[in-house]
């Protein structure tokens, strides 16, 4: 079922020098003509060839160089990112996509390291791709187990159905629930339960309540298991009991000290930088907004030091927590009820942190909902990189910070030259809405309430 | 809390001006910066602590107006990207207004790509008489080293006599002007409070001072960052669009929809705008146009009508601000809406169809209407806000031109979208009515984002040395 995904991160050829990603972004913006009209969706790249590819992108990682506590700066070169979301199999999808686009692959992997050149067997050029994906810290998908066929016969039902009600209603005839689904209902199911992904029951209130403090748990367990295991070792080794007590809280209260030393260091540094000139976001506002969806690349440089990389970690381990136990059954990450992927990926090793994801609406809108819905949750991974605004105990302040983190997020992206979706025209709402409806209609169970399915059209 | 310095202040951003019923729009290009900072110097510029007067002047500059007139350029670049870029010249920016195919800049007349505005001077007065004096006082037999390269002429389309001489209705023959923002103030006297400016904080309509002038906190309790910090004080930005109405065309389409639905135009054109004709709300008046509901504004969505069936999701009033139903929480919805909010002071120009502007009096005469009448009529689109990005930009990509607002398939705003296609959707029971293939009536003819100075920060421009 639906929504794998790779993420082909690759070096772009030191041979060429600096400036060599300068020549890559050249050879995609030949390969994607569209780059110079923006208002078309039509692509070079032949993606709907492949089948059960729900989005893709190729997005270019400028380089750039990051601090270390000893010794030098340390360079980070410039890389491509290949990303894909797609149903099925890994190899299933390089291959229909090497299939569908061997020779533009090979005009914008001649600028890469290591690409087996334009000669090289199909096998080799797969092997080269799925060699080079890196996992995800997070990845998350808006309507779970959804495919690309599934999104489109679910919104051809709903079309379908919506057009014989219009007809029926303009005849003007006194009609009630009933009366609509008797005529309506199509028999046999037009798709049968089998094609539908499983059904994720959203979760009421209540259960939500109770998810969320599953997850609390979830996340305070190791802190807790580590409290009583240094209270415990204090204990053993002879120390009083208040005093081990006092080396149970004490790794926790250390690592909170450390943090809050940091956030303290972090803010006196923003402070003393100047107000930056304004700079020109145009390169990457140009392809907004063409249709409802809009992509996202996003790269920071992770702060430096052991304690932020700590930090991180536990994060994204509790992000993941958070996503399994909570946001899946909510239909939303973080309350974002408009993403239908989003990733977080690690690049360097660690030392940047590439953030890519696949939206409904502008911007302006979806940054809102960062800032006013989900301003804890992604100030606590952000404010480990560089320049995000002030933040105190890893949830305060950050993103709440409206101008300010608008400012960082349109400073730290990266442009997106060829972008691809499925189903430009569809949101979430729209897609959850249509499998509703599909799910209520292939039910096998007793007819279900007619009012509710035909309250979906 | 601080309290709003109302002396500095320019009067339009806080009051309405509704008893100056004549207003003219000039637009200008600065020519000679030094007599230009002259004149400015000597315009008597009112302010909202003003009452009882029966004219009115302010004005508004432009990025290039602010910087012809000598502004530094280290003032300049911390105004918003929406001002230094302007409204019409940017290919996304065009896409997020709907200003493409019929509306596009390039057609404009005014404000487009080649037509440069350095700023705007409003004047109002209650007479026609009134303003010809004032403009005669203050543009001609003087060097005012600048150029007028339009004026927009504008009168408010008066409801009647008596009270309801002050109730202004836009062309299409709706009530306009209804909901607007209150501003939460500290220092609220109960006299700025009876008068409708400010009210303490905390009710559903009221929203931070910072949302509309600079120096303030905002709804997220900081200041605005769009414009510099001295220049800035007391200011906000003016977004000024020209929007031309096809009144007859709206209706003969409704009158059609209408007929093949088998509901009354009336209702039809009701339930697109939210409101009746009189401005009566849906929410409140759900079958009938109710005397006495006129001037109400103080209701919600949530527990009147949480399915739409009154006042459809789709209707304009609920797009342009959905109140406490935006998202699923009514205290959340509330408090999104309020970071989107606007002050309106649009005031329509050309002459009505038909006068009373009554849909149910002159829909009968549609069709001699639509042959006889002449001319072109809109609205002189004018609203303030301290992010335009975030406010006006927002709700017109957002929740105006948006097919996919809250979870429609397409379905753009029915009155003020600029885009043909897509469905209006009526939900109710046993199921939504549509109507389909829908069509714009309005045409975008100009427009400009300004900055409005404070009192003081004109002066400061006005003495400004090259």
């Amino acid at each position: 079922m639906g929504g794998s995904t790779l993420t082909i991160v690759t070096l772009v050829r030191a041979a060429d020098g600096p400036g060599g990603a300068g020549r890559l972004r050249a050879a995609l913006a030949v390969v994607q003509e569209n780059t110079a009209r923006p208002s078309s969706l039509a692509h070079a790249i032949a993606f709907h060839r492949v089948k059960g590819l729900h989005f893709a992108r190729f997005t270019v990682v400028e380089e750039g160089e990051t601090q270390r506590l000893f010794g030098p700066k340390k360079y980070l070169p410039a890389e491509l990112v290949l990303s894909l979301v797609f149903d099925g199999t890994k190899a299933d999808c390089v291959e229909q996509l090497i299939l569908a686009a061997r020779r533009e692959l090979d005009i914008i992997y001649a600028s890469c390291e290591g690409y087996p050149g334009s000669k090289a067997e199909a096998p080799a050029v797969r092997d080269y791709f799925i060699s080079h994906d890196v996992r995800p810290l997070v990845f998350y998908q808006g309507v779970e187990g959804m495919t690309v066929s599934a999104v489109e016969t679910t919104a051809a039902l709903r079309d379908e159905l919506r057009a014989r009600l219009d007809a029926r209603l303009h005849r003007g005839t006194a009609e009630t629930a009933a009366s609509l689904g008797r005529a309506l209902r199509p028999r046999p199911p037009i798709i049968a339960a089998a094609d539908l992904p499983p059904p994720v029951p959203l979760a009421s209130e209540r259960e939500l309540r109770l998810r969320i403090l599953a997850w609390i748990l979830v996340v305070a367990a190791p802190f807790i298991l580590l409290a009583l295991l240094t209270g415990l070792t204090a204990s053993a080794l002879g120390a009083s009991e208040d005093w081990s007590i006092a080396a149970g809280f004490a790794p926790i209260v250390f690592l909170f000290a450390l943090l809050v030393l940091h956030e303290a260091a972090d803010a006196r540094a923003l402070a003393r930088q100047a107000k930056p000139r304004p700079r020109d976001f145009s390169r990457v506002r140009i392809v907004e907004d063409v249709a409802v969806q809009n992509a996202l690349s996003h790269c920071v440089v992770v702060k430096p030091g052991i304690v932020r990389r700590l930090v991180l970690r536990i994060v994204f381990w509790a992000v993941r927590q958070k996503v399994s136990i909570i946001e899946r059954h909510r239909g939303s990450l973080g309350g974002i009820a408009s993403i239908h992927f989003a990733r977080w990926v690690p690049l360097d090793g660690g030392d940047r942190l590439l953030f890519l994801s696949d939206y409904d609406g502008s911007w302006e809108s979806y940054l809102a909902e960062f800032v006013d819905r989900a301003s804890t949750g992604l100030s606590s991974i952000w404010s480990n990189t560089v320049g995000f605004p002030e933040t105190w105990l890893l949830v305060f302040k950050g993103a709440r910070d409206e101008g300010g983190f608008k400012k960082w997020t349109r400073d730290k992206q990266i442009e997106t030259p060829i972008w691809y979706s499925a189903y430009p025209h569809r949101t979430v709402a729209n897609i959850r809405n249509d499998l509703r409806l599909s799910q209520l209609l292939a039910s096998d169970k007793p007819t279900p309430e007619d009012a509710a399915w035909l309250g979906l059209l | 809390m601080i309290a709003i310095a109302f002396d500095d202040v320019q009067g339009i951003i806080l009051r309405g001006y509704k008893e100056l019923i004549f207003a003219r729009f000039v637009l200008f290009g600065v020519s000679d910066a030094e007599a230009a900072r002259t004149w400015l110097a000597g315009l008597p510029l009112t302010a909202a602590s003003e009452r009882d007067h029966d004219t009115a002047i302010n004005i508004a500059l432009t990025w290039s107006g602010l910087q012809a007139l000598g502004v530094p350029s280290g003032d300049l670049d911390q105004f918003a990207p929406e001002l230094r870029e302007g409204m019409s010249k940017d290919p996304q920016r065009q896409r997020a207004l709907g200003d493409i195919g019929k509306h596009a800049p390039d057609n404009w007349q005014w404000g487009g790509p080649s037509d440069a505005v350095d700023g705007v001077l409003l004047l109002y007065a209650t007479t026609r008489e009134k303003l010809a004096l004032l403009e005669a006082r203050f543009l001609e037999g003087q060097n005012t080293g600048v150029s007028i390269s339009r004026k927009l002429e504008s009168r408010a389309l008066q409801e009647g006599s008596g009270l309801r001489q002050f109730w202004f209705r836009e062309h299409f023959g709706f009530r306009d002007g209804v909901a607007q923002p209150r501003i939460a103030s500290g220092a609220a006297t109960s006299q700025e409070q009876r008068r409708g400016i400010t009210r303490p904080a905390g009710d559903a309509n009221t929203v931070a001072p910072g949302e509309f002038l600079f120096g303030y906190a905002n709804e997220y309790g900081k200041e605005a960052d769009g414009a510099p910090a001295g220049l800035g004080q007391n200011g906000s930005f003016l977004v000024m669009r020209q929007i031309e109405q096809d009144v007859c065309g709206f209706w003969q389409f409704v009158r059609d929809k209408a007929h093949k639905l088998d509901v009354s135009p009336v209702l039809l054109a009701s339930k697109m705008v939210g409101r009746w004709p009189n401005g009566a709300p849906l929410v409140h008046a759900p079958r009938e146009e109710t005397a006495g509901l006129e001037q109400f504004d103080s209701f919600g969505y949530a527990v009147r009508d949480p399915d739409g069936h009154a006042c459809p999701f789709g209707a304009h009033i609920r797009r342009a601000n959905p109140r406490d139903t935006l998202v699923t929480g009514e205290r959340e919805s509330v408090q999104i809406t309020k970071t989107h909010r606007l002050i309106r002071r649009g005031r329509s120009y050309g002459e009505p169809i038909h006068e009373p502007l009554d849909p149910s009096v002159f829909l009968p005469k549609l069709d001699a209407l639509a042959s006889a009448v002449a001319g072109e009529r809109g609205l002189h689109f004018l609203c303030f806000n301290t992010s335009i990005q975030r406010q006006f930009e927002f709700v017109q990509q957002t929740w105006i031109n948006s097919p996919k607002f809250r979870g429609h398939h397409d379905s753009s705003d029915p009155i003020t979208s600029p885009f043909d296609g897509g469905a209006f959707e009526m939900p109710g029971i046993p199921a939504q009515r549509r109507v389909t293939d829908m069509k714009s009536f309005i045409r975008v003819r100009g427009g400009a984002y300004f900055f409005m100075p404070g009192i003081r920060a004109l002066r400061t421009i006005a003495d400004l040395r090259p």
